[in-house]
């Protein structure tokens, strides 16, 4: 069975399949189906809970008791060996299961050393792809040559021959390189902050850049490693130019736009930006999209890199922290507005997280219907903070007026009901008064009175 | 409600249920493919004793891909499922199959390997018939034999010892070791390796066989008989002193010297010409290693013998049984022997047909060949089964090549090791 894509890849997967299907001849062998056949009971009886229901084994811990199944397929395959049969299927399966569950009891281990031991982590990433890699090469050992296995052609690529265990290789060859490119990372970027004095703020963009740097160079080395040289690198350039061009346009421009900001260091790690009207806090630069946290609700925003790239951004921490801020106030027409702007310039400055430089100023913006209004601008140390002192200041300023006998004022509106049909009083009203409220008529409330009024 | 009670252990049951069916059906499918014929799974070891390299086995792997296409055709029952295993590691691998039941049907290994499986109970011995014993060559069968009579595996093919040389750079291979010395002086570059068992060829130039017979069972060597010995040693010393005389570790080394150019002329084995044939296509020449003054070359052959997994089921045995049967055929014998040519067939009547048709190499290789150098076949197994003496051995080749080592020390020290060994 042959697909191909003519001069690029052709994949082969019949040697695999032959080998696959060659496994199954074992199946002919009466030792080699006892062997399956108990596995199987036991893992079944397992499933079932029949090894853990009895009531002596409910006082041993439950991650013990997992342990009984794989401890009994060791107990066979020691029997079968007793007796001169196979047994090593047993083993495998045994160990296999064994090692399976022993997770549980050595992560409870290691954090009865130490609470803060990252288990989780250390599980995922190696404990797990560890166990995987271990217990299909045994498989495969235990099935037929691995090395013969690893040298079966299964795909050629640009005229270069894939063999299964390179391709095996470069999987795990790659994995390693994505789980552990942060650690170097990580310390080329420290090594720069000692060498040549970076801020904290911009090792961790460093940080990033170093970790693509090292995910790029160990892809490069994994593709020299499988045979594909520069020959091949120019025709992968080709295709990818042309699946660029069509598909994968948005990501490759994401993933370009991402490393342009980290070198521009206008979107970094750390970094503040308005998002539509609210300050947000950049927490992670990935690949495709940039995480920030908004500082209004907490919610995580997800915001394609692109869009940092090609359209206006605000930010706060660009070359400076401080950020100004206002409070909009009114006051009556009776106040002398130089007491209002001394008044709102000291309620500002008093406030600790003011900054005394650049200086608090007030002004006088607007003569409004019911009050002059004021503004009052100020700075502060951190944009995050703004919102905060804005209504600090705000409460300030209200219980300041109320000591001095200064009103905010604010529009009151009167409002008449109309009566259907309309009165012959309300029709001349109408026709001559313009609906003006002519002197000695109170004017009327809505409500029970309204009622009052009509009963009337 | 009826149908929910009958329903409601399958319900229960449905793992194993599956478990039985999906097992059921796969033993179904592995006892035949859609032809109706038997999959036997066979473990080959390697005779290319290559290091680990990307194209290891690329060679074996295309001669074995090919046979089996080869088989169908004659025998449409059985479907061979061939995986080569580093020779080093054989019986590692073997061991761990065979303990979990999974073991090959057949084995393909070298004499010494088969008696080594044999006793390490990795595979059954072999019964004959007087009949099939008799297709075979008794010396060859008298290398598989065990020290109770039982027979470790049943001899298929005998791989030779050559000289390989390009014709490019050589017109002629040299017949002696003093034209082989004429023409490193003309430039010519000149490959060997340094183990006994690829420099065998040469003691029997010397006549220097006999001391190691000797010192192998315990006896002192005759003085003529130590004379050649030291003599030989003094032909290794006094090549390894020759700027075209170059002395490798490893056939693997030599023959990759050889494809690159490096070389004119190399010691090699027949089951590696495909490989070389493949690289040197008709530039290269294949003869008769060179004699001297003393006698012929004494090359060593190996078997190539088939032996009997441990754990096939009765079916499996059964073809397996037929299809050895089927391998010792004049036939068989002489039809792989053509097409490969990477082999001396064991059946005498085969082997003197194709004797004829094979290159140069093989062609002088006969019957009466096989017993003259019995000998030397002999002391290399001797010496492969025990690997500490095998490591003695090459320790003083070693010192007497690429150290200070003189030829009557290290003459004296060979025939103390093995004594002290055997």
């Amino acid at each position: 069975m042959t697909l191909s894509m003519p001069y690029l890849i052709t994949i082969n997967p019949g040697a695999i399949l032959n080998e696959l299907l060659s496994w199954l001849s074992y199946l002919n062998r009466g030792t080699v189906l006892l062997q399956l056949f108990l596995v199987g009971i036991v893992m079944v009886a397992e499933q079932r809970g029949a090894l853990r229901r009895r009531m002596e084994l409910r006082l041993v811990p439950e991650y013990i008791r997992v342990l009984i199944g794989p401890l009994l397929l060791l107990i066979s395959s020691g029997l079968f060996l007793l007796v001169g049969l196979p047994w090593g299927l047993l083993r495998y399966f045994g160990l296999l299961w064994l090692g399976w569950m022993s997770f549980t009891p050595l992560k409870i281990l290691l954090l009865s050393i130490n609470k803060k031991f990252p288990v989780d982590e250390l599980e995922s990433t190696f404990l797990r792809p560890v166990y995987f890699i271990v217990a299909t090469m045994s498989f495969i050992r235990l099935m037929g040559s691995t090395e013969n296995l690893a040298q079966t052609p299964i795909a050629n690529l640009f005229g270069v021959e894939l063999t299964l265990g390179r391709i095996y290789l470069a999987i795990i060859a790659i994995y390693v390189i994505m789980t552990l490119s942060s650690r170097p990372a990580t310390f080329l970027a420290w090594l720069s902050g000692v060498l040549f004095g970076v801020r904290p703020k911009n090792r961790r963009g460093m940080e990033l850049l170093f970790r693509y740097s090292v995910i790029i160079i160990g892809i490069i080395g994994v593709a020299y490693f499988i045979g594909i040289d520069g020959t091949a690198f120019i025709a992968i350039a080709g295709g990818l130019s042309v699946g660029i061009g069509f598909g994968i346009k948005e990501i490759i421009s994401n993933f370009i736009s991402g490393i342009w900001l980290l070198f521009e260091g206008s979107v970094r790690p750390g970094e503040i930006l308005m998002v539509n009207g609210d300050p947000c806090t950049v927490r992670k630069l990935g690949l495709r999209a940039t995480q920030l946290r908004r500082g209004r609700d907490g919610a995580e925003l997800l915001i394609p890199n692109q869009i940092f790239f090609t359209q206006e951004a605000t930010s706060f921490t660009a070359t400076e922290t401080s950020r100004r801020d206002s409070v909009v106030v009114g006051a009556a027409y009776e106040h002398d507005p130089d007491i209002i702007v001394e008044l709102l310039i000291t309620i500002a400055k008093e406030h600790k997280k003011v900054l005394e430089y650049p200086p608090v100023k007030a002004f006088v913006i607007d003569f409004a219907e019911s009050s002059i209004n004021y503004k009052v601008l100020f700075w502060v140390a951190n944009p995050l903070d703004s919102f905060e002192i804005g209504s600090d200041i705000r409460r300030t300023i209200w219980k300041q007026f109320e000591q001095k006998g200064i009103t905010i004022p604010f529009p009151q509106r009167q409002i008449y009901p109309m009566e259907w049909p309309p009165s012959l009083q309300q029709s001349m009203h109408s026709a001559g008064g313009g609906g003006v409220v002519t002197q000695g008529i109170e004017p009327e409330l809505t409500g029970s009175d309204e009622k009052a009024n009509g009963e009337a | 409600m009826e149908a929910n009670r009958v329903c409601a252990p399958i319900r229960r049951n449905r793992c194993s249920i599956a478990l039985v069916l999906s097992t059921s059906l796969l033993g179904g499918c592995a006892i035949t493919d859609s032809q109706g014929s038997i999959v036997l799974k066979v473990a080959q070891a390697s005779n290319e004793n290559e290091q680990h390299s990307s194209h290891r086995f690329e060679a074996e792997r295309k001669i074995t891909r090919d046979f089996q296409h080869q088989l169908i055709q004659k025998q449409p029952g059985i479907k061979l499922h061939p995986s080569i295993y580093p020779e080093e590691s054989l019986e590692r691998e073997l061991k761990v199959q065979t303990n979990s039941g999974l073991g090959p049907d057949l084995v393909i290994a070298d004499s010494n390997q088969a008696l080594s499986l044999l006793a390490l109970g990795l595979t059954e011995p072999i019964k004959l018939t007087k009949e099939r014993q008799n297709l075979i060559n008794p010396a060859a069968l008298e290398r598989v034999k065990t020290a109770t009579g039982s027979l470790a595996g049943q001899p298929v093919s005998q791989f030779l010892q050559l000289a390989c040389f390009d014709k490019r750079k050589l017109k002629k291979a040299p017949t002696t070791l003093s034209e082989l010395s004429a023409d490193s002086g003309k430039g010519k570059i000149f490959g060997m390796v340094t183990n006994l068992q690829d420099l065998y060829w040469s003691l029997g130039s010397f006549g220097a066989g006999e001391a190691l017979t000797a010192s192998l069972a315990g006896k002192k060597a005759t003085e003529a008989a130590h004379e050649r010995l030291t003599l030989w040693m003094r032909w290794l010393k006094a090549s390894s002193y020759q700027q075209n005389i170059v002395f490798l570790r490893n056939q693997a080394a030599l023959r990759k010297a050889f494809i690159q150019g490096e070389m004119s002329w190399i010691s090699c084995w027949s089951s590696q010409l495909p490989q070389l044939r493949k690289e040197l296509k008709d530039h290269l020449g294949i003869a008769p290693l060179p004699s001297g003054n003393f006698g012929r070359a004494t090359p060593i052959t190996r078997l190539q013998v088939w032996a009997l997994g441990k754990n096939s089921s009765k079916r499996q045995r059964a073809e397996s049984l037929k299809l050895l049967n089927f391998m010792v055929q004049p036939w068989a014998q002489k039809t792989y022997a053509l097409k490969y040519q990477t082999g001396f067939p064991v059946n005498p009547a085969a082997a003197l047909i194709v004797s004829k048709q094979l290159p140069a190499g093989f062609s002088k290789f006969s019957e009466d060949e096989n017993k003259r150098v019995s000998r030397g076949d002999a002391i290399v197994s001797a010496i492969n089964a025990k690997p500490r003496l095998r490591k003695d051995i090459q320790s003083t080749l070693n010192k007497l090549i690429f150290d200070g080592l003189s030829p009557e020390k290290a003459a004296t020290e060979l025939q103390n090791q093995m004594k002290a060994n055997r």
